[in-house]
């Protein structure tokens, strides 16, 4: 018996102690999702936990920076004549993982890929509704042809990773999947479950990175994640909450970014008492959003004065925007009799709870509705929810993306959510996608806004940062808000 | 003997089939819609999207898919998983088998805290010890896992940095797969680090695991040695002059069915996942894939990992009752039980 446990003191010695050296360049990511499949041109692309991994083993022709606008990457310049003929000049110097080059021709490839009719991509739709045919006209040069100006091309493209064309031909999809192959600084190693393994690319065109090997994690307990940060198991964790970034302590601290994610009070406009566009400003006008940010958020949140925030491309930084305004508030709701009834998901109780005491205030009778969340899903989706506080993503940084889907007449059967609808906003979303004039475009966009904020279907909250928990050790890493993490220049004690 | 395992065979399949007609039709009817969570966020036009249900066979009638499923599923099956595009079997399987060794080792440290524990108790019956042993065996029952594995994790492994955080073994350990099971796994291939590490990271969830199991057997094993050793018998045994070792295993013997009729029902319930211990620890087994599968609405992947709880808690409790048996004489020969 004694012997025995001699024996296993001593295996334990071993174990802990060789894992201890083993951390020398090797970095670990905790992240609080599993990724889905890693292979661009496939279904389920999953979220930022999945783009975060892809965009460490691909590049794409661009890249989204903190001001969410596309910079060059493997394009290094682009020009756009008569609006609908982008030109894009190639970087001559990349090689994928397995030697193939990347050239104009691959670049093709991938992009005929997610065209193709019976493309499996996730951004096939919006893709092919834009392109009309794509023309290699040098060997690194690469023409790409609209149906009509897409100013929001570029953006997209920002979000298509790049494979290696004979390597993917050989494998198909699923061989490409078990062993993808790409541009970027890290090169797939293995996945084992949620855990995916990569390694440095000695080759990487934008200079070799530091750390030698880069593992993703899945730790979606929020609690074990942090005490996996703490313990030196990982290196960064992703979305810590508010209310646990006190937790960051001692060997560890937390990093802030700027988020993408417009959290907004929607009201049915169809609905009574939301069919009356004065009760819809007084809505908006009731909440104290500085109070919000600062009780709810410790301060890591932007109010928002309009449905867009900084970064986004159409966000009007002049105006005053939506106010807060009890008085007038009160003035207006305190003589609306009908109930109000504000539906959220779990994840999002505490801020709904708090808009709802807000409309208390004022004189509204309201009361909060956890519902989950698929049936959450259904019910704003088919227009019936009479109230609710949701989240959109915004990490294409265009007012497009959500005029799209939330506000456009067009925007289609499974998109009702506030049922909101109005043919100027309509004419006015036309225009904007139909020039390339970035000019054009924000005059355009601040109409948008001003009609958005005055018909009030949405009452904007608070767009939240995003708090990632770090080890002291690390340097050389900033966080993004594009959820990416760029590694190259990243070292550890 | 031969005839109970055919009648109970028997039942398990009328068990499976009624488990498998509740969770397809159930998991259809609850509002949410897989295409939807598959595509997330992303705009994609109704007929892509029609496209893919159509690839999935959800555009079919809910009785058709039905019998599609009980089709294939009878001849082993179990379809592909939407989300994570692998065999509904092979991931199950691989969480089953996480979700085994975690459950094994649980009641194996359950019973050794447990078995000596009753003993103790049962002997000095109604003095200090024994009341101490009861109320410490209250205490394991009332704790929550979820704040005693968070406790385990904050003490043992941040602050006293003696045992990892999670998962289930090191990720710098290389380990070949033979079995399925990382401790026998190491041990077949002669991986000594791999031993330790699964050893390490398999120690405290089991731990969580443990502690109200062990209340459990404590309690009730307790209780069957109370009424046993007043038995005549046992009087007689020490009037023979046998040591007292000898009289223990008597003693457990006899007192021994309720005890493991318990612990084969627990095991059946672990063996459906210890889902907040695995979330915890984050243990890939079984209780995770299938919550996860039920939040993206992962229809095979619910079905095939219900299904595999269902077949395990029937196979456990024939076990169980087959060991009931062995251990009590008098139902393998028929006669009354006690």
């Amino acid at each position: 018996m004694k012997v025995a446990s001699l024996i296993i003191g001593a295996i334990a010695a071993i174990g802990i102690g060789s894992s201890a050296l083993a951390q020398q360049s090797r970095l670990v990511v905790g992240q609080s999702d599993k990724p889905a499949l890693i292979n661009p041109l496939q279904v389920p692309a999953g979220g930022r936990e999945t783009r975060a991994i892809k965009r460490q083993i691909f590049d794409a022709l661009v890249v989204q920076g903190n001001s969410l606008q596309p910079q060059p990457q493997l394009a290094k310049s682009w020009e756009v004549k008569d609006g609908t003929v982008w030109t894009f000049h190639l970087r001559d110097d990349v090689t994928f993982h397995n030697g193939e080059p990347f050239d104009a021709e691959a670049a093709k490839f991938n992009l005929d890929m997610i065209i193709a009719p019976d493309s499996k991509s996730a951004w096939h739709s919006q893709l092919s509704s834009l392109i009309e045919k794509v023309e290699v006209i040098g060997p690194y040069t690469l023409q790409v042809t609209t149906f009509k100006p897409a100013p929001t091309l570029l953006v997209i493209l920002a979000f298509q990773e790049m494979v290696a064309p004979k390597y993917y031909m050989e494998k198909g999809p699923e061989g490409f999947e078990a062993a993808p192959v790409g541009t970027g600084p890290f090169k797939f190693v293995s996945r084992d479950g949620s855990t995916v393994t990569l390694a440095r690319n000695e080759n990487y065109w934008g200079g070799a990175p530091q750390i030698s090997e880069l593992v993703f994690k899945t730790i979606p307990e929020v609690s074990s994640r942090i005490a996996a940060l703490k313990a030196g198991e990982i290196h960064i964790a992703d979305r810590i909450p508010n209310d646990l970034t006190d937790e960051l302590t001692g060997k560890v601290k937390p990093a802030v970014a700027s988020g993408t994610r417009i959290y907004f009070l929607g009201m049915n406009v169809d609905q009574d008492p939301f069919k009356d566009p004065e009760v819809r400003r007084a809505v908006s006008k009731a909440i104290d959003r500085d109070l919000m940010v600062s009780a709810l958020y410790k301060g890591q949140a932007r109010p928002l004065n309009q449905p867009a925030f900084p970064e986004m491309f159409g966000y009007q930084a002049s105006i005053e925007g939506v106010t807060y305004d009890p008085e007038a508030a009160k003035a207006v709701l305190s003589s609306v009799t009908t109930p109000i009834r504000i539906d959220v998901r779990q994840a999002d109780l505490m801020l709904a709870q708090a808009t709802q005491g807000f409309l208390s205030q004022a004189g509204l009778k309201a009361e909060v509705q956890v519902v989950e969340d698929s049936a959450f899903n259904d019910s704003i989706q088919s227009g019936r929810s009479q109230a609710y506080v949701s989240s959109w993503g915004v990490a294409e940084g265009d007012l497009d993306a959500i005029l799209y889907r939330h506000f456009w007449s067009g925007r289609g059967a499974t998109s009702r959510y506030t049922n909101y609808e109005n043919p100027e906003l309509d004419e006015l979303f036309a225009a904007a996608r139909g020039t390339t004039d970035q000019n054009e475009r924000l005059a355009l966009y601040a109409k948008v806004i001003e009609i958005l904020n005055n018909d009030a279907p949405w009452a904007p909250l608070v767009n939240p940062s995003e708090v990632y928990g770090v080890s002291a050790n690390l340097s050389g890493w900033e966080p993004q808000s594009t959820g990416l993490y760029f590694m190259t220049t990243a070292t550890l004690k | 003997m031969l005839k109970l395992i055919l009648y109970r065979f028997g039942q398990a399949v009328v068990v499976l089939l009624f488990v498998s007609a509740i969770v397809f039709f159930l998991i259809r009817l609850t509002p949410g819609d897989p295409v939807d969570i598959f595509l997330g966020e992303q705009n994609v036009s109704p007929e892509q999207r029609q496209a893919y249900r159509r690839a999935l066979g959800l555009d079919q009638s809910i009785f058709v898919q039905y019998l599609n499923f009980l089709w294939n599923a009878v001849q082993g099956d179990l379809g592909q998983s939407i989300y994570e595009r692998a065999s509904v079997s092979s991931l199950v399987f691989n969480a089953f088998l996480a979700t085994a060794e975690l459950a094994v080792v649980g009641v194996l440290i359950a019973v050794a805290m447990g078995v000596p524990a009753a003993l103790v108790a049962a002997m000095n019956h109604n003095r200090l010890s024994d009341r101490f042993l009861s109320a410490g065996a209250l205490l394991g029952f009332s704790i929550p896992t979820f704040w005693l594995g968070i406790i385990l994790i904050l003490g043992l492994s941040v602050h006293l940095g003696l045992f990892p955080t999670g998962g289930r073994i090191g990720g710098d350990v290389a380990l070949q797969k033979i079995t399925g099971f990382v401790i026998l796994d190491s041990i077949l291939t002669g991986n000594l680090r791999a031993l330790g590490s699964g050893l390490l990271h398999i120690a405290l969830p089991a731990l969580t695991i443990a502690v109200a199991l062990a209340a459990s057997v404590m309690q009730v094993l307790r209780g069957s040695l109370i009424a046993v050793k007043e038995e005549e018998f046992i009087y007689a045994l020490r009037s023979r002059g046998l040591t007292q070792d000898v009289i223990y295993r008597h003693m457990l013997r006899n007192a021994a069915p309720p005890t493991v009729i318990i612990l084969g029902v627990k095991l059946g319930g672990l063996l459906g996942g210890a889902i907040i211990t695995e979330s915890v620890f984050s243990w890939p087994g079984l209780g995770r894939l299938i919550i996860d599968a039920i939040r993206a609405r992962d229809y095979p992947l619910v079905q095939g990992g219900v299904l595999l709880m269902a077949m395990a808690f029937v196979i456990v409790s024939l076990i169980t009752d087959i060991i009931h048996i062995l251990l009590d004489p008098r139902i393998r020969d028929g006669r009354e039980g006690k």
